[in-house]
């Protein structure tokens, strides 16, 4: 735990120097960066914590107590910022997204300290796994609050539903990745399906919102011009 | 045509389903449980599809954003417990982390019946007591299978006291919202008319998961082969029923 803390402070020591000197959203960025391995060194201690408690194993802590823990802990700065800033909701899913890869950062220089480095390849691909995971199950709650702002009581239980959905598909990753074989290269993979799936639907009512818009204006357009010649004649 | 076209894919999906649990119980192939399971896994994406499209034809109506939410919560926490139970297999000692996705499936359904159909009745009116009271029935008989289910986690040391009190406080709420709009009389407002279908669908997805929750505490096997069956059709009706509702709504 010593050792995360060292690899906390290595990392995190450059980056607040550099938050003098950045401005504006970049600032806010790497604020977020800093809160999301923040998160991740309040995790493990609580985790640590959890293990004595419940007197789970190792690999049973992974599947049942990690994911509600962490997507706990990585929920409160987003809601804390939400709650204090009202952002628009375009910077809550960034600051979300954010987060989520501050945590993954710290989480891999943990898992390499832990279980060492088996290959380049698989590192290089955990990375990038663990980073979109982290950042989707942030961005999901960042996402959901954007839609249930303003609400009364619907935010209340749209943010609880949020976070039971970013728990279970943490834990469903959790299982997956845990595992060995063919097991593991489909969790691996996981993350980065489902982010290109979210995006396609997230894009495509968009898309079809402005294509319908640019046909409008395009209409309106040629409406105007005929009645202006119409005017002219 | 819209509403033809959720409606056709969900009974499409259905006969299948149905064809499949057929065989599955005739020929078992595999364990029945985990069989029921892919079959309900495999009607929940058709159902999913339904909602996302219903959801991106309007995408200021939160209504149906919180069907969306509520069927991505209800498919993540089965795709969660197939893979466990094909990765781990079924384990007494420890709860399943699905439960909280179905629990998140309730939190979306009471975000939709409280925030957008219970607000257009004035609850308050004189006339409308009697319709309020007999929606308690509904409270109470949850409030009671909760804790008969709580008494036998407790006689038998099976199942998790923590979610069958979580499940309890929020199906009792959305109970008595779903019922108190099912049985109020149409003439209040036509709009209630339009989503009465919704809120009985609703109230019959709690009932079948309660069943199936007494007959999974209870090893009562045709039961509960049965409630996983209902559930995956009620499932699939939630978009047809939602978009169908909306937009009688609309036209009211």
């Amino acid at each position: 735990m010593d050792d995360l803390l060292n690899i906390y402070v290595c990392i995190t020591a450059p980056l607040l120097l550099m938050f003098f000197m950045i401005k504006n959203d970049s600032k806010k960025l790497n604020l977020f960066l800093i809160l999301g391995m923040s998160a991740c060194l309040a995790a493990s201690y609580v985790n640590v914590y959890l293990i004595e408690l419940t007197g789970y194993s190792g690999i049973q802590v992974t599947y049942y107590v990690t994911p509600i823990c962490e997507e706990m802990i990585k929920a409160l700065p987003v809601l804390i910022y939400v709650a204090i800033f009202k952002p628009e909701s375009e910077n809550i899913i960034t600051a979300s997204m954010a987060i989520g890869i501050g945590f993954a950062t710290l989480e891999n220089c943990y898992y390499i300290m832990m279980d060492g480095a088996r290959d380049f390849i698989f590192l290089l691909l955990r990375g990038f796994a663990t980073g979109v995971m982290h950042g989707m199950c942030t961005a999901i709650i960042g996402f959901g609050l954007a839609y249930v702002l303003g609400q009364k009581i619907q935010a209340f239980t749209g943010i609880f539903g949020l976070l039971c959905a970013a728990i279970t598909y943490h834990a469903t990753y959790n299982l997956l990745i845990s595992s060995r074989g063919l097991v593991e290269n489909i969790g691996i993979c996981l993350p980065v399906a489902t982010a290109l799936f979210a995006l396609a639907i997230i894009y495509k009512p968009y898309n079809r919102l402005n294509t319908s818009r640019r046909y409008q204006a395009r209409h309106m357009n040629r409406n105007h011009r005929h009645h202006a010649q119409h005017a002219q004649k | 045509m819209q509403k033809n076209k959720y409606f056709v894919v969900s009974l499409i999906t259905a006969g299948i389903a149905s064809a499949v649990s057929a065989y599955m119980m005739i020929a078992k192939p595999i364990r029945l449980e985990l069989a029921l399971n892919w079959i309900q896994l495999g009607c929940l994406f058709p159902a999913l599809y339904c909602t996302i499209d219903c959801a991106g034809k309007d995408k200021t109506n939160l209504f149906c954003q919180f069907q969306v939410g509520a069927v991505s919560c209800f498919a993540l926490g089965q795709i969660y417990w197939v893979l466990h139970l094909l990765i781990i297999g079924y384990d007494e000692r420890t709860f399943s982390i699905s439960d909280l996705s179905w629990i998140g499936f309730y939190l979306f359904l009471f975000s939709a019946v409280f925030g957008f159909i219970n607000p257009i009745i004035k609850d308050k009116k004189k006339e409308l007591r009697k319709y309020r009271a007999a929606a308690l029935l509904a409270p109470a008989a949850f409030i009671a299978a909760g804790a008969v289910q709580l008494l036998e986690v407790i006689q038998n040391g099976f199942g998790d006291i923590f979610y069958v009190a979580v499940y309890t406080a929020v199906m009792a709420p959305l109970s008595y919202y779903t019922f108190k709009l099912s049985i109020l009389p149409e003439k209040i407002d036509l709009r209630l008319k339009a989503m009465r279908p919704y809120n009985i669908l609703i109230l019959a997805i709690m009932t079948v998961d309660t069943a199936w929750t007494f007959s999974d505490l209870a090893n009562h096997g045709s039961l509960f082969c049965l409630c996983e069956f209902l559930l995956c059709i009620l499932l699939l009706s939630i978009a047809p029923t939602a978009y169908g509702g909306i937009r009688k709504w609309t036209t009211c």
